[in-house]
């Protein structure tokens, strides 16, 4: 039996981590510009993030093991972790390497939330804009198949719906209605606690 | 006009709806990635159909030979011969 189906298997995890990844960045996007329908609260949104986010991480884990196992390339699990020590497409595979960590950085975070506070975990949050790039970069200059009828489409989807989404939140104003009101709470209530 | 999303009902619709989306997403990726190994397995260079291997093999001595052959014809020719084979052997160009 060949072992090229591990291979093939890296290939598919890869691509399904991606659209995974893209579905999380839109939801979260949504999330921060507060969508919602009538039929759509704003909870499922926040829901979907969380659990596709999670999904997503497991097929990432998938196609990074059956990338390191796979005899062909022989990357080691060195390669999987330090970024740019692969001797196997160097750039491209380290590009993928910092995205997986970046994404590991915002899902330990957000486990680790109600420790952390709201701003570091909000700023480290935001590695998640800087992962997904990284992640489209690594899947068209890792694979040999990349500029393929199967493959583009799926980068490009990926990619118009991620800048479809920032572009709408960009577009909003301001998503949150009630945020004077709030940032003049804290500030008074942050005020009353120093004071008192 | 939809009821208020602090509601029970729509409380329990929506985490319904998040419970199925996420159980389909985690189908559906499953069932991809079984679906895209196999397309994979057409597509990728010297893979077992062959379509992308016969090209790679095409195009690799015609280049090599068009442009070195006055130059370094001993030596560019057989590192194209042994590059292919040991591609062919291990399961094609990744």
């Amino acid at each position: 039996l060949s072992t090229t189906w591990l291979w093939y298997a890296t290939r598919g995890a890869g691509v399904v981590s991606l659209v995974l990844l893209t579905a999380v960045v839109v939801l979260g996007v949504l999330t921060v510009a507060r969508f919602e329908t009538a039929g759509w609260p704003r909870f499922v949104t926040q829901g979907l993030h969380r659990n596709l986010a999670l999904t997503s991480v497991a097929f990432l884990g998938l196609h990074v093991v059956t990338a390191v196992v796979d005899p062909f390339t022989n990357l080691g699990w060195v390669a999987a972790v330090v970024p740019f020590s692969s001797y196997y497409r160097t750039f491209w595979l380290g590009l993928g390497t910092v995205s997986m960590e970046l994404l590991g950085a915002v899902l330990i975070t957000s486990l680790l939330r109600p420790w952390l506070g709201h701003w570091t975990w909000r700023i480290v949050h935001w590695l998640a804009y800087a992962s997904w790039p990284m992640a489209v970069l690594h899947t068209i200059g890792t694979g040999t198949d990349a500029w393929s009828l199967w493959l583009l489409p799926i980068n490009a989807v990926c990619a118009v719906a991620v800048l479809t989404a920032v572009l709408y939140r960009v577009r909003i104003p301001n998503p949150d209605p009630l945020a004077a009101a709030r940032s003049s709470f804290r500030a008074a209530s942050g005020g009353l606690r120093e004071a008192g | 006009m939809g009821q208020h999303p602090d509601h029970p009902a729509t409380r329990d619709r929506g985490l319904r709806r998040v419970r199925h989306l996420t159980l389909a997403a985690t189908g559906l990726g499953a069932g991809a990635v079984v679906l895209l190994s196999g397309v994979a397995a057409t597509t990728i260079p010297g893979t077992s159909t062959g379509t992308a291997a016969s090209a790679t093999a095409s195009a690799t001595p015609t280049a090599e030979a068009s442009s070195s052959a006055s130059l370094q014809p001993a030596a560019s020719a057989p590192q194209a011969t042994t590059s292919t084979t040991a591609h062919a052997v291990t399961g094609g160009s990744r």
